[in-house]
């Protein structure tokens, strides 16, 4: 704006240069519409923000100056994230929201309109300053610290374990994105310089638990693996003769027979139940299985005690056996940062035989829930797996 | 006899007579002169004919430019904003330039105006008094109507779609924010007359005060010198777009201490030293915001020390000196204290409504309004009183004999048994927890097993498994594999297929809980309960016995009846069909499915289940014919018995697609009948079901309400306020928890029953009190409420529907649309859904 | 982002005293649950806002009606396992004093999963203390000269801080740990508590009659034990009262207990007809006599006592016949 102009101000208001250059434009928008141009939805994998310009280094500065409160500047900041990226996968927006929510950044729900329909006419700026509803609260940091790492290795652990029920591979990873693309983000923008060491702390583990959730999630799928399903099946109480054939009668009320068409009868057939010799076993298949494999020693034993255990991978080491790569895992019985109580329990070192494949893609430092059944010849056997847990997992206490 | 008018929908057969006759006051008020004239329709284009916004329409509506055109006319005119205008008088086709800019930059915009066909208001009266069918004349007159009401109120008034505020008596919800009551209005056809359906709404605003009054407030500061010590600049975005006027005391009168200007946000120096360059005399100069005003406006700011507010042209105020102006709506969250005062100011008694109803429509003072009196209409100002009726409540059969008589539509389980339980006693089945021991240790499920197992058994389920396997799982293994472990654990140690399986989950999440069921339903048929690890835990009977009725249900009990003296179906075998269509979200992709649930018992308590997968928003629903024989020969097959009577129960439809429902869904019921038989014809009665309207109902004596003055269950509303000549009620069933009951609006589409409407209102009543899930009496007619959970479930059938995002393009929403999965055929007896 | 600091305040054990009247709460003179300062009004769940601070209010309630019963019954505990010393993990069953040498009559309670020696909490709320309790039965029972042995099902977690047996219930709703030091060896369940405990009563009493009684879960652990040992029972065997019998035909198996139950069993189901009424309306697949316990559970067992006892008579005069 020209000086000049100020001459036939009538209106009894004046410039300011400098707040003026800071809130003439809303470069978020322009940020928005390069990703856009680009032809990018901003979560690819290898997404990178374009680099600031001059004017975009000016806003931030004032938008994030170091003298403004954190909480002030990273709420100010989710809202500008919120409004440059694309949000029209529900599980992801479902996901970002319980992330901040963990790390104390409330998201409010569509305002309270008490039955009038929303504006539908309102410029479209009006509309994103209405919908931009994340906020912390000012005095957060008397009962809260500052940790990046740990609120993004909580919330890509045990959070979205139980509290989200995550079980894909592509929610999974998602979960994992959107936390490594936020705070690259917060990076990039330098909203947080003097926290910039946790920040990249937290972005790495990010990143590799994007790596250790996909091999934790196909073990998950996999265990106990085919050796201890079939030890299980000749010793542990819940597998014994399981998948023997039953001679129980699966056909349904005969006195009512009205059929839908077009709609094929199903019934669970015995195909269903078939023990097929690897993830399910016939007392028989698995006799002949473990004598194939471990030999006769292992056919006997008995159960000395039986104890649900989380624990840590600590080493696996080939095994010599004739015709079959097997491999020893130790494991320590491991507590949980965070978790509520300590484990109650005398074991401390367990060994178990798996398959040597099983392991391949599995990081030493991996954790296990498991059900684990001690025979009196010191075999141990890993019945139920109820959780593969990555390295870095942690709980929080009372949620 | 008397003029029928030509319908294909239903008419009304008479009036009911049972119950206590009592006076409700609705939320009605009366057109005492209708117009009469006969007016023209004209089509309307702005610009180049795309959506114009509302606020720019009514600048080119109230513009000198178009009154001009319109001449004498426009007083008498009614435009609706897009491409509808009326008016008596005669107006030329033509185009005119508006203006929409300002004299010194002006902005124009073509307006054109085309005459398309005139509309007898006369036919309103004939329509409301049955005289005359519903055709476009009498719907062009009700939206005539309608926008005619609404000229005045929205010259004077903030508007916002159907409702208005007046901005007067606001109540403070803190912080600067003011909670305003507003109401809704709009033009009803009733028998005989028309009406003006009036109800309130409430929503946030900011407060018209002083900014700096609002800023102390917003900021919790006791006096200015807090607030100068406040960073305002951190708040900058809360009051974004805040419109607000400056003024002072030299300025007071004059055209600047209107003018609006809008907040960009707060400086972060404070106005004395706040700089900006001027040039003066050929010079430049520093001059701090505090010294412009008192130079310039010779006013002395009272706060140098405040910042300023920064707006859009970059220049600045004083906060001091800035009024926020009236009839913004606050959009921002409120805070938790400003929910709850708002809840509190929007959730009110009866009584309060009907006196804030009256307050408005007092203050509205229709008999001064210059655009109703152009039409010579009049306006009631009272509230309609309705002859309504109190039903009787009906009981309730459990087992043993047992006979419930509720008192004000609840009651309880405690001392009572299912009237049937399942036919034999569960002895198989099993419970697999994905969860951790370190979150739900075996302990307390055993504990939880050992209540659940006393509190079903004490209901009338007998166990002979009291003590299932237990197994925990991993819920990111593979679900399916473990459902089908759980079942052959359950029947390995039963010695049996089990009856129903149970899983604990950790949270309410998607999953597990999406794949249990599809597995569960589809592929090994078997019923399957979920339960959230922190109930377990707590292990309290009252939990047991609310999944008891959900268990009940699910093996093939009934958990209660109504007595055959309350039960109108009587002995004549009934099939009574509830039918819904769930659309998918905007964000989500997946079909539309539509859901059709059948009773199989002569009473009407038991229900299977049809869901099938259809085109996206398609709200008619597909194939009925092929799901009306399958559920027909299913009636037959539980019941022995031929249905002579079909009775149907369809929600989620609006006035607008009655017809289609008729068309298509009772023509296809009918295919379907003479499909089995070409003799065969049951008589049927198609019945729609609304939540979604305007009308509430109030009493006037104590004796005929509630505690909270709400009408009693069992209030029937069929005169007055109900259609002119369709067969439509109003009716209350259930108990209301707080603020005003909304009633379910029922209109009989097509009847060949012709029951009394007497034994069809008392059916539809009836029929709340024995909803499986409740011991209470619910709102709207069991059936309709099956259909929605047989929808929620039927989603995870569906093969294309993902949570993973799918880029929506034009060619993937041709798809074919696939069908769901299908329902195991062992679960048709059952109740799966519950 | 924001990490909550871990809460400085460190859970504090709760004191609330060593009575009731340290809670604000008495058994009046009348024995009602009632305040102190204010002898018509109810306990109360909500005493503040916090759900745990209610809880343990309410545990803590709970214990000292306990306590106040087992001084005023005179009963004497007895340790499952025997011969546990009081520091190890054990369970308990409650005798009157002279158990082992009344020769006149034994009969035996097997209680519901409910507090140890509290009949239904919501009696105890309302109406008279000692019928809430065990106390009135044992009272009338030895008055007629009969011991009383009464096993608790419901209890068979240790406490360690404490030395005391405790509910699972009491556990979870304390935020308790349930370790492998609060499981008591050899009474893992409540069915083999019921299995140890019946052994040694029976080869300790020198009683020709032994009644029996099963509340609701208890029906089932009564139910079990005798069907698997009727032959050692059958001779001495009395009456039997079951409450909400749990057991259906298919689980026993010996054909003489289930004729002896058909017999000279009686079942008291909640109903609409008046208590203590024959009922035909409901049939249990047992074929043993129901009778109505009233519209609910609970209002029978303010009657329990006088029942059984009548029961007792009518054994009596039958087997004298």
């Amino acid at each position: 704006m020209a000086e000049g102009d100020f001459k036939n101000d009538s209106t009894g208001c004046i410039g300011d240069s400098v707040e003026f250059t800071t809130f003439k434009k809303r470069t978020g928008k322009s940020l928005g519409n390069r990703r856009k141009k680009r032809g990018l939805s901003g979560w690819e994998p290898y997404f990178q923000e374009p680099e600031l310009t001059a004017e975009e280094k000016l806003e931030n500065e004032t938008l994030y100056s170091r003298n403004i409160p954190l909480t002030v500047r990273m709420e100010r900041f989710i809202q500008r994230y919120r409004s440059r990226r694309k949000w029209s996968d529900p599980t992801r927006i479902r996901l970002f929201t319980m992330y901040l929510d963990l790390g104390g950044v409330s998201t409010g729900q569509k305002q309270f309109t008490g039955g009038t329909d929303i504006n539908n006419d309102a410029k479209a700026r009006e509309v994103s300053a209405q919908t931009t509803t994340d906020y912390i609260e000012y005095d957060i940091l008397d009962e809260y610290d500052i940790d990046f790492k740990w609120v993004a290795g909580v919330f890509l652990s045990s959070h979205i374990l139980y509290n989200a029920g995550l079980t894909k591979e592509e929610d999974l990873q998602i979960a994992c994105q959107i936390v490594r693309n936020f705070l690259l983000s917060v990076l990039h923008n330098n909203v947080a310089p003097e926290f910039e060491d946790n920040i990249r702390d937290a972005c790495l583990l990010a990143e590799q638990a994007e790596t250790e959730l996909i091999s934790n999630k196909r073990l998950s799928t996999k265990l106990p693996g085919r050796l201890q399903r079939a030890l299980a099946s000749i010793h542990v109480d819940n597998y014994k003769g399981l998948w023997d054939k039953s001679q129980s009668d699966r056909t349904s009320d005969s006195s009512v027979n009205f059929i839908e068409s077009n709609n094929t009868k199903f019934m669970p057939n015995d195909e269903l139940f078939e023990p097929d010799g690897i993830s399910r076993f016939s007392t028989q298949q698995a006799r002949d299985y473990i004598q194939r494999t471990l030999g006769p020693r292992y056919l006997t034993g008995k159960v000395v005690e039986q104890e649900y255990l989380t624990v840590k991978l600590v080493s696996k080491t080939l095994l010599n056996f004739s015709n079959q790569s097997l491999c020893k895992a130790v494991f320590i019985v491991w507590d949980p940062p965070g978790s509520k109580y300590s484990q109650d329990t005398n074991k401390e070192r367990l060994e178990v035989i798996l398959e040597s494949d099983l392991l391949n893609n599995t990081v030493d430092g991996t954790h296990l829930e498991g059900s684990f059944t001690f025979l009196d010849n010191g075999l141990t056997i890993l019945d139920t797996v109820l959780a593969v847990l990555p390295t870095f997992y942690e709980e929080v206490k009372d949620e | 006899m008397s003029y029928k008018p030509s319908s294909e929908i239903a008419l009304r057969p008479g009036y009911g007579g049972l119950g206590k006759q009592i006076t409700l006051k609705a939320n009605f008020f009366q057109i005492i002169s209708l117009p009469n004239e006969t007016i023209n329709q004209y089509h309307v284009i702005v610009g180049d004919g795309s959506r114009v916004p509302r606020k720019q329409s009514q600048l080119i509506w109230n513009s000198k430019e178009v009154k001009q055109y319109f001449g004498s006319s426009w007083m008498n005119s009614v435009y609706d904003g897009r491409s509808m205008c009326w008016s008596k008088g005669d107006i030329a086709d033509g185009t005119i330039k508006v203006n929409i800019g300002s004299e010194s930059h002006p902005r124009e915009i073509e307006f054109s105006i085309q005459k398309s066909s005139k509309i007898n208001l006369h036919t309103l009266s004939q329509f409301v008094n049955s005289k005359y069918s519903s055709d476009p004349q009498v719907l062009s007159s009700i939206m005539f109507l309608d926008l005619l009401l609404k000229k005045k109120p929205s010259e004077t008034l903030f508007g916002f779609m159907h409702s208005f505020f007046t901005g007067e008596n606001g109540v403070s919800l803190g912080g600067g924010v003011e909670a305003w009551k507003g109401f809704y209005q709009s033009i009803r056809p009733n028998q005989g007359f028309m009406s003006v359906n009036v109800d309130i709404s409430s929503s946030a605003f900011w407060r018209n005060d002083s900014l700096l009054q609002i800023l102390m407030e917003y900021t919790d500061c006791s006096n200015v010198r807090d607030l100068t010590r406040f960073d305002l600049k951190r708040l900058s975005r809360k009051f974004r777009f805040l419109k607000v006027t400056c003024q002072h005391r030299n300025n007071v009168g004059t055209d600047l201490a209107n003018r609006v200007y809008s907040i960009e946000g707060f400086s972060s120096k404070s106005a004395s030293d706040s700089f900006f360059v001027r040039r003066l005399n050929g010079e430049e100069q520093k001059i701090s915001v505090a010294e412009y005003f008192l130079e310039n406006h010779n006013v002395r700011l009272q706060y140098p020390n405040l910042p300023c507010i920064l707006v859009k042209n970059g220049a600045m105020l004083p906060i001091e000196f800035c009024f926020v102006v009236k009839g913004q709506r606050y959009t921002a969250k409120l805070n938790s204290d400003q929910t709850a005062n708002m809840i509190r100011f929007a959730v009110q008694r009866p009584f309060e409504r009907v006196q804030q109803i009256d307050d408005f429509v007092h203050q509205m003072d229709w008999d001064t309004d210059p655009y109703l009196t152009q039409y010579g209409m009049k306006i009631q100002k009272k509230m309609l009183e309705v002859p309504a009726r109190v039903l009787e409540t009906p009981s309730i059969r459990y087992g043993g004999d047992c006979i419930e008589r509720p008192v004000s539509g609840r009651w309880n389980l405690r001392g009572k048994r299912f009237l049937d339980p399942p036919r034999a006693p569960i002895r198989s089945w099993a419970v697999m927890c994905f969860t951790s021991t370190r979150r739900l240790p075996m302990r307390g499920i055993e504990n939880f097993l050992q209540t659940y197992v006393q509190t079903l058994t004490s209901l009338g389920i007998n166990f002979v498994m009291k003590k299932p396997p237990v197994l925990y799982a991993d819920i990111r293994g593979s679900v399916e594999e473990l459902c089908i472990t759980l079942y052959k654990k359950a029947e390995q140690v039963g010695n049996a297929p089990p009856d129903y399986l149970f899983f604990i989950l950790d949270k309410n999440s998607p999953e597990p809980y999406g794949s249990i069921k599809r597995v569960c339903n589809t592929m090994l048929g078997v019923p399957s309960q979920c339960a959230i690890s922190k109930h377990i835990l707590q292990s309290k009977p009252q939990y047991c016995a609310n999944l008891g009725m959900k268990i009940n249900v699910k093996v093939g009990g009934i958990n209660c009846s109504l007595i055959p003296k309350s039960n109108p179906l009587g002995n004549v075998p009934t099939l009574i069909l509830g039918g819904d269509v769930y659309h998918p979200g905007v964000g989500a992709t997946g079909v539309s499915i539509a859901s059709i649930v059948a009773s199989v018992d002569l009473n009407g308590c038991k229900y299977t289940a049809v869901s099938r997968s259809q085109p996206r928003h398609q709200e008619v629903i597909e194939g009925m014919k092929d799901i009306v024989v399958y559920l027909l020969q299913g009636f037959r097959a539980m019941t022995k018995q031929q249905p002579q009577r079909i009775i149907y129960f369809r929600d989620g439809t609006s006035e607008g697609q009655f017809l289609s429902v008729i068309n298509d869904e009772l023509s296809q019921i009918k295919e379907a009948c003479h499909s089995l038989s070409p003799k065969y014809n049951p008589k049927i009665l198609v019945c729609t079901t609304q939540k979604r309207h305007h009308a509430r109902f109030f009493i006037k004596n104590k004796s005929d309400g509630d505690r909270n003055g709400n009408p009693l269950p069992g209030t029937i509303i069929e005169k007055h306020v109900t259609h002119p000549y369709q067969y439509d009620f109003y009716l209350i069933s259930h108990p209301s928890l707080q603020g005003v009951s909304v009633p379910v609006h029922y209109t009989v589409l097509h009847d060949e029953i012709q029951m009394p409407p007497d034994q069809f209102q008392t059916l539809c009543y009836n029929l709340c009190y024995v909803y499986a899930r409740a011991t209470s009496a619910v709102s709207l007619v069991p059936p309709v409420y099956y259909a929605h959970l047989v929808s929620n479930l039927a989603r995870y059938q569906d093969v294309t529907a993902d949570d993973t995002f799918v880029e929506t393009s034009e060619a993937s929403m041709d798809q074919e649309v696939k069908p769901l999965l299908a329902l195991s055929s062992k679960l048709k007896t059952k109740m799966w859904y519950m | 982002m924001f990490r909550k600091k871990k809460s400085r305040v460190l859970q504090r054990d709760v004191n609330f005293g060593n009575c009731l009247e340290d809670m604000n709460l008495q058994i009046t003179n009348d024995f009602y649950l009632r305040k102190l300062n204010a002898p018509n009004e109810l306990y109360e769940f909500q005493v503040t806002k916090d759900k745990e601070y209610n809880e343990k209010f309410y545990f803590a309630v709970l214990d000292h009606v306990y306590s106040w019963t087992l001084q005023n019954s005179l009963l004497t505990r007895i340790s499952i396992p025997l011969e546990s010393s009081p520091s190890e993990p054990h369970s308990w069953i409650y005798a009157t004093r002279n158990w082992q040498t009344n020769e006149n009559g034994i009969v035996i309670i097997i209680q519901s999963m409910s507090h140890p020696l509290i009949w239904s909490n919501r009696n105890l709320r309302e109406g008279d203390v000692r019928r809430a309790t065990v106390l009135d039965v044992i009272a009338k029972c030895t008055e007629k000269k009969l011991s009383v042995v009464i096993f608790s099902p419901s209890a068979l977690l240790w406490d360690q801080s404490i030395n005391f047996p405790r509910t699972t219930r009491y556990f979870t709703s304390q935020g308790l740990q349930i370790t492998k030091k609060s499981i008591i060896k050899d009474v893992e369940t409540p069915e083999s508590y019921v299995s140890i405990g019946l052994n040694y009563v029976m080869s300790n009493s020198v009683s020709t009659k032994i009644h029996f009684v099963g509340s609701e879960y208890g029906s089932y652990l009564l139910n079990s034990y005798l069907d698997l040992n009727w032959k050692k029972f059958s001779g001495k065997a009395g009456a039997i009262l079951l409450i909400m019998n749990m057991s259906i035909n298919e689980e026993l198996h010996d054909p003489d207990y289930v004729s002896y139950l058909i017999e000279h069993a009686r079942n008291y189901l909640p109903s609409h007809e008046p208590c203590r009424h024959l009922m035909n309306s409901i049939m249990t697949e047992s074929g043993i006599p129901n009778f109505s316990a009233g519209k609910y559970i609970d209002e029978f067992y303010d009657y329990i006592g006088d029942v059984l006892l009548e029961m007792i008579a009518l054994d009596t005069n039958t087997s004298k016949s």
